[in-house]
């Protein structure tokens, strides 16, 4: 007799797992690659010793990924894990000093294997001038002045670079950039959405740069409320940077626009429609970008942009003109 | 021509069998999934009524899918809760476990109906209907709607954004066919123990026992037989299983069961590991007069999760206590020293004890089901009894 029956009437596609839990990896950190570039001061420091046991455990719920000091332990042990601060590391190099870390700090984890963490650091440095700042680390990008860093997001061997900037308060601002290596990789497809890049197009001559991303958020981007930072680069080689800490300003409801105080740099995102998929248009004027040298051919650029909340990256492969003076892509 | 609709309006009414059993149509809004993603995202629906919503039926339908983009788990609950006022819907919110959106008692619900197919149905024994109660906006309140949540979880291993969307009907039962009406249970005691210390998994068992409390169970006042029997846990849930207890207190094994991954050898009559989607018991089981169903969970504090973190009160002592404890309740959460700069706090955020509680960081340990009188003589086919409707 069957009291209840569940009828399946067309069956579609495999049977899938169903959610499970990511397992905790070990952390393990390269030393910390400062810089001033107020001063051209450069360096490192040892963030974490092996003996510190630097772990991670993962929350797809909150996407998240909770780092962990814990002296002597290792992931298959992470029962016995009792955080505690890990002693402060001596910087070498330009600057003199020391850097100590938190026992925990939170990042939240983006399913493109990005981190985003804002790590309450202890800093002291040159003749001990003492500072506690909570910079945004991000395997995106950072902006200080002119500069724009650019971090890594999670590979397929679990290794990441994160990039920070300690703002200029009581020292100058030092851009921090903290790499590593999880074992194992976290499975990355639970954590938070980002945006799909569609498109990429434009021209790149010695004047300026100009190009079109079109992108798929997984939300509207608050183009207002966050800064927004952009990288064009070439084989790791950065061809044009843009940072516009104000962010976009709404003109309209579907045009967003901003630009450098000079007017050089100009920046706009257009909505571009809302159904099927969300979709915008990024459109970038950047001023004297640096042309890769090499000859005629191919080169793929790559764009990283942060704004309105969201990290995205794109790519394409750009027609360089004979004599390399002009990089194109319809 | 425009007295055309009225008139075919009727026709219909007039070509309609009768006792045709009423239809509630619901729909889950497009959803966009990027390539290579896994999103989860759960929509609440008011249907605003004071009477209950009658279910005999369902029939659930994804559109969108393909080979490389489907639904990994499609779940309709009804919310039991006395808070209805406090949802928002119509609106979209990725969240995993639907735990991200909703009041307090958003644990109060009860799943009905699932399919990850194409198209899925499902029938309750004949003769029974779910009656899906009309809950108040407000505690105390007079009931103002009945509230469905719906949760999908789409997997897109395409290399485009792929769209889903899904209809689910609900079918009402036709007149003169009722026999045994079923309603809604939940039993939620095992959270008063519940209590695991940081780098620990522990079962509810222990937590209960150690609160000197009998075992958590549901027991019917008479023969009962219990639909869609499951249970509610959180993200840091590491396993939920149920036994039937005689009335000696003796477990009645179960001729087919689930093993529990914490105790080897043991067998329950239902268990689930995954917190998203812990399914549900597909046929009734008989609980008779003096028999219970016996709960329990297993909850992981930091051995594969990331540790409950909170603000350290007394120095050296994890934060928060069991919710059933003198003095018990969860710890503040926290993931810096800048959270607990707080009077009373130390000032260090440190790994806590999981306890019980409505966020998501904490936990729940709870049985949820719907139960009918069981038959004269305790059997659950009720088909051959006199309507009731």
């Amino acid at each position: 007799m069957r009291l209840v029956s569940l009828l399946v009437l067309l069956a579609t596609g495999p049977a899938y797992a169903h959610s499970v839990p990511v397992l905790p990896s070990a952390c393990t950190l390269d030393p910390i690659d400062f810089t001033e570039p107020a001063t051209g001061a450069a360096g490192t420091v040892a963030p974490v010793g092996a003996a510190d046991g630097l772990l991670v455990a993962y929350d797809t719920r909150a996407k998240t990924a909770t780092f962990q000091f814990c002296p002597g332990t290792m992931p298959s042990d992470a029962a016995s894990c009792v955080p505690s601060p890990p002693p402060a590391h001596a910087f070498s190099g330009d600057l003199a000093g020391s850097l100590s870390f938190p026992p925990v700090f939170v990042a939240t984890l983006f399913d493109s294997g990005d981190l985003a963490a804002a790590v309450p650091l202890g800093v002291e440095v040159n003749g001990g001038v003492s500072v506690t700042s909570q910079p945004a680390f991000t395997t995106g990008l950072a902006a200080a002045g002119d500069v724009v860093a650019e971090g890594a997001p999670i590979d397929d061997q679990g290794r990441f670079t994160m990039v920070a900037v300690l703002p200029a308060s009581a020292l100058p601002a030092i851009v921090l950039r903290l790499a590593g290596q999880l074992t194992p990789e976290p499975d990355l497809d639970q954590f938070a959405s980002t945006p799909t890049t569609t498109a990429v197009a434009g021209t790149i001559t010695a004047k300026v740069a100009k190009l079109r991303v079109t992108f798929q958020p997984p939300a509207d981007p608050d183009f207002a409320g966050h800064p927004t930072i952009v990288r064009v680069s070439a084989g790791g080689a950065t061809i044009a940077t843009a940072d516009l800490p104000a962010g976009l300003t709404p003109h309209g409801k579907r045009l967003f626009l901003g630009q450098s105080a000079d007017g050089g740099t100009r920046i706009t995102a257009r909505l571009v429609r809302r159904k099927p998929v969300l979709t915008y248009a990024l459109v970038l004027r950047l001023p004297g970008p640096a042309l890769p040298a090499g000859p005629a051919g191919r080169v793929t650029v790559d764009v990283t942009y942060a704004t309105g909340g969201v990290l995205g990256r794109g790519e394409h492969a750009f027609r360089a003109s004979r004599r390399g003076t002009r990089l194109a892509a319809p | 021509m425009r007295c055309l609709p009225p008139a075919l309006l009727a026709c219909l009414l007039l070509v309609a069998p009768a006792g045709a059993s009423p239809t509630q149509r619901l729909r889950f809004p497009r959803l966009a999934v990027p390539p290579g993603g896994n999103v989860e995202a759960c929509v609440f629906v008011r249907l605003a009524r004071t009477a209950p919503l009658d279910v005999a039926r369902w029939e659930i339908v994804h559109q969108g899918v393909r080979r490389d983009f489907a639904p990994r788990h499609f779940l309709v609950y009804v919310y039991t809760g006395a808070r209805l006022g406090e949802w928002s819907p119509g609106q979209v919110v990725q969240s995993r476990g639907c735990l991200d959106l909703g009041p307090v008692d958003l644990d109060h619900r009860q799943v009905f109906a699932a399919g990850a197919s194409r198209i899925s149905a499902g029938v309750l024994p004949r003769g029974v209907a779910l009656r899906l109660p009309a809950v108040p906006d407000e505690p105390g309140g007079i009931p103002a709607g009945v509230g469905i949540l719906l949760d999908a979880e789409w997997v897109n291993s395409g290399t485009r954004t792929r769209v889903g969307s899904t209809r689910v009907l609900l079918h009402g039962p036709r007149r003169h066919t009722v026999r045994r009406w079923a309603a809604p249970l939940l039993a939620d005691g095992a959270e008063l123990g519940l209590e695991v210390p940081p780098g620990t998994t522990r079962s509810t068992e222990a937590s209960t026992r150690a609160l000197g409390a009998p075992p958590d169970a549901w027991a019917p006042a008479a023969d009962a037989c219990v639909l869609f029997l499951s249970g509610h846990f959180h993200q840091r849930g590491r396993f939920f299983g149920v036994d039937l207890l005689g009335p000696d207190g003796a477990v009645i094994p179960p001729a087919r069961g689930f093993s529990d991954p914490y105790e080897p050898g043991r067998t329950t009559r239902f268990g689930a590991v995954d917190y998203t989607d812990p399914g549900f018991a597909a046929d009734p089981l008989p609980v008779a007069a003096g028999q219970r169903l016996h709960y329990f969970c297993w909850h992981d504090n930091g051995v594969t999760t990331a540790v409950r973190l909170g603000c350290e009160v007394e120095p050296g002592v994890p934060p928060g206590r069991a919710i059933g404890a003198p003095g018990g309740g969860p710890s503040i959460p926290c993931t810096s020293a800048a959270d607990c700069a707080g009077a009373g706090l130390t000032g260090r955020c440190v790994p806590a004890n999981l306890t019980a509680g409505v966020p998501a960081y904490d936990e729940v340990c709870a049985l949820a089901g719907a139960s009918y009188d069981a038959a004269p003589g305790g059997g659950c086919d009720v088909s051959a009894l006199p309507p009731i409707d």
